[in-house]
């Protein structure tokens, strides 16, 4: 027999401690792992939202004189004339990017396009792509289909006075209207919008393009990304988008510190729960301690007993402990659809939730251990 | 050279102030090897307190107490333990076995701190020396009688055979007979040689003794020594 049979002995006899500690314990840890594992959740779905709302990297030829712009691009330069534009080999640069860093490159031709007299901006570009990573975009009828058909925005669309299915002449063309974009608030409203190679067609400017919009997979890659996109692309220039990423990150981290500051709270109550319960059952077997150590039982071996109680009860309330945590983080997202969650389970959750219980376990019954071990052989003799 | 012996024992509870409560006042005592020694008194005359001296339970106010030659309250707490586990063997009031052992893990507690084989054997011939079958063994106290109980107490006093046994009022909580049962077995255990010593209240438990010390108010007030003979005691030789 050894002290481990004693201490697992005292468990099976006191179930109504060991419940209470191993319920304060488990109550811990399935917060922790809960909260952990849903933070983990709501970020990914977050990048996940992130990545369709349109670029958070942009990439330009080197500034010059602007008089025309979209999104920072030059469309008629300097006094000289001379237009800058990025290159098939840099676009090229940029597709090659890994796809679980980018999720999105979209190249943008601008020209400026008579229409009845009047001038317009012109924007060419990948529009199927562009839809799908614009989740503002609205359209009324569908996105051009064949080469002869342009999507209009609204502005443009109430200043020439045409409607989805007319015609209109566009730098000496026909096109038909295949559909209109509803307000969006920014520059394309005044847009008149083509796939990329029908507004190539138009100018003949082919291979050449006036800015690349580049999604990324996530908002913590937009940064490296900016630095290895710099790196590699010396002759343009590479801006990030902060504002949307600021935004998600300090959304995430405002949830993240909320969900941990509360799991702190329910792991310190948690914490006086164990200790309060073991200071208590080691009250109760004053009388039986005094017996171990009268029979020679040192002060090491009676802390000995409580801390491996206390290990004992922490195992059983990590595994419980995360299977709770786990089965309520997988169960969130099926009953609060509202929230868009996915459910993401990371394996390193199951090392953190089992240190924790022990941490926890082990540090709550330090006192009760250091008081045990301080009782007298003498309570041995006590009178009952 | 005595197996016990204590000199000038004083313990006071609650400090030397006005408000203390002196337990033992400049107690002398010596115990020989194969003394069947009874301690009696009425309650609140110090004679759980001596037992806990004597036990290395408790430290003295002042005073010593020599164990097999070894000032005991002159080593440190650890050795004190040391000392408990090779020297004493303790039967307590209630008998105090844990109740979520089995007869058997209740013999083998003073040994399970030990790193050694066959403890389970020692176990097992400490139950068998006081008439416990081996069966018996693996049930737990609530499955055994009063006297089974009271023998398996005794056994963990001695598994580790130990020079003394200390006894506090091994008989209080049973009837007659199997009080009579482990008052024989003390017996025996002096007769092999060891010191018992006995604090009881009971004078019908002091039959088969051979010293009564009597306390009173935390001083001995009698230590008679016992002649004894096959049939009773003839004579008590005073020594105090």
């Amino acid at each position: 027999m050894t002290l481990r049979d004693i201490a697992f002995g005292n468990l099976r006899r006191r179930k109504g401690k060991a419940l209470l500690i191993t319920m304060g314990l488990t109550t811990a840890v399935a917060a922790f792992v809960l909260v952990l594992t849903l933070i983990l959740s709501l970020r990914h779905s977050m990048d996940e939202q992130l990545s369709s709302y349109g670029a958070n990297l942009l990439v330009t030829p080197p500034a010059s004189d602007v008089t025309l712009s979209y999104g920072g691009a030059t469309i008629e330069g300097a006094a000289s004339g001379q237009v800058a534009y990025l290159s098939d080999a840099q676009l090229q640069a940029i597709r090659a990017l890994p796809p679980d860093q980018v999720v999105g490159v979209l190249p943008i031709l601008l020209a400026p396009l008579e229409v009845e007299g009047r001038r317009f901006l012109g924007l060419g570009t990948e529009l199927a792509q562009a839809e799908e990573r614009k989740a503002w975009w609205k359209v009324e009828g569908r996105l051009p289909q064949k080469d002869n058909e342009v999507l209009l925005g609204l502005n443009v669309r109430n200043e020439l006075g045409v409607e989805t299915g007319e015609s209109i002449r566009v730098a000496g063309q026909d096109f038909v209207v295949s559909g209109v974009l509803w307000e969006t608030g920014d520059q394309e409203d005044n847009l008149i919008l083509l796939d990329l190679p029908v507004l190539q067609e138009l100018t003949g400017i082919r291979g050449r393009y006036h800015l690349i919009e580049v999604t990324a997979a996530r908002s913590d890659a937009v940064e490296p990304l900016l630095a290895q996109m710099t790196r590699e692309l010396p002759e343009a220039e590479v801006t990030a988008l902060r504002k949307s990423i600021e935004f998600t990150n300090q959304s995430n981290k405002a949830l993240a510190d909320f969900g941990l500051a509360i799991t702190a709270l329910i792991v310190i109550v948690a914490g006086f729960v164990v200790a309060t319960t073991m200071l208590m059952a080691v009250k109760e077997r004053q009388k039986e301690i005094g017996i171990f150590r009268a029979v020679g039982y040192k002060q090491r071996h009676v802390a000995s007993l409580v801390l491996m109680e206390a290990a004992a009860l922490s195992a059983v309330a990590a595994g419980v402990g995360i299977a709770l945590g786990a089965a309520g983080a997988w169960a969130t997202p099926q009953l609060a659809r509202g929230l868009s969650l996915v459910f993401v389970f990371d394996p390193l959750v199951l090392v953190y939730g089992t240190l924790l219980a022990f941490i926890l376990g082990l540090t709550a019954s330090l006192y009760p251990a250091w008081r045990a071990a301080g009782l007298e052989p003498s309570l041995a003799l006590k009178r009952i | 050279m005595a197996l016990l012996e204590i000199n000038g024992i004083s313990k006071v509870y609650g400090g030397q102030g006005p408000g203390g409560v002196t337990a033992l006042h400049a107690v002398d005592l010596c115990i020989e090897a194969g003394e069947y020694v009874a301690v009696m008194g009425p309650s609140g005359s110090g004679k759980t307190t001596l037992l806990s001296i004597l036990g290395a339970m408790s430290t003295p106010s002042a005073g010593s107490l020599l164990i097999d030659g070894i000032d005991v309250y002159g080593l440190s707490q650890e050795r004190q333990a040391d000392l408990r586990r090779e020297y004493l063997g303790f039967v307590f009031q209630g008998l105090e076995l844990v109740p979520y052992l089995t007869a058997l893990e209740n013999v083998m507690l003073p040994l399970a701190i030990l790193k050694e084989k066959g403890k389970q054997e020692r176990a097992l011939e400490a139950l068998e020396r006081v008439g416990i079958d081996e069966r018996k063994g693996g049930r737990v106290p609530a499955e055994l009688s009063g006297g089974e109980q009271g023998r398996v107490a005794i056994a963990r006093a001695i598994v580790n055979d130990p020079p003394i046994i200390m006894a506090d009022e091994p008989v209080g909580s049973l009837d007659s007979a199997t009080g009579r049962q482990i008052l024989d077995l003390l017996r025996e255990l002096a007769d092999e040689g060891r010191a018992v010593v006995m604090v009881t209240h009971n004078p019908e438990s002091t039959e088969d003794v051979d010293r009564i010390i009597r306390i009173r108010d935390g001083r001995v007030e009698e230590d008679a020594r016992l002649l004894r003979v096959e049939t009773q005691p003839m004579a008590a030789v005073h020594t105090h």
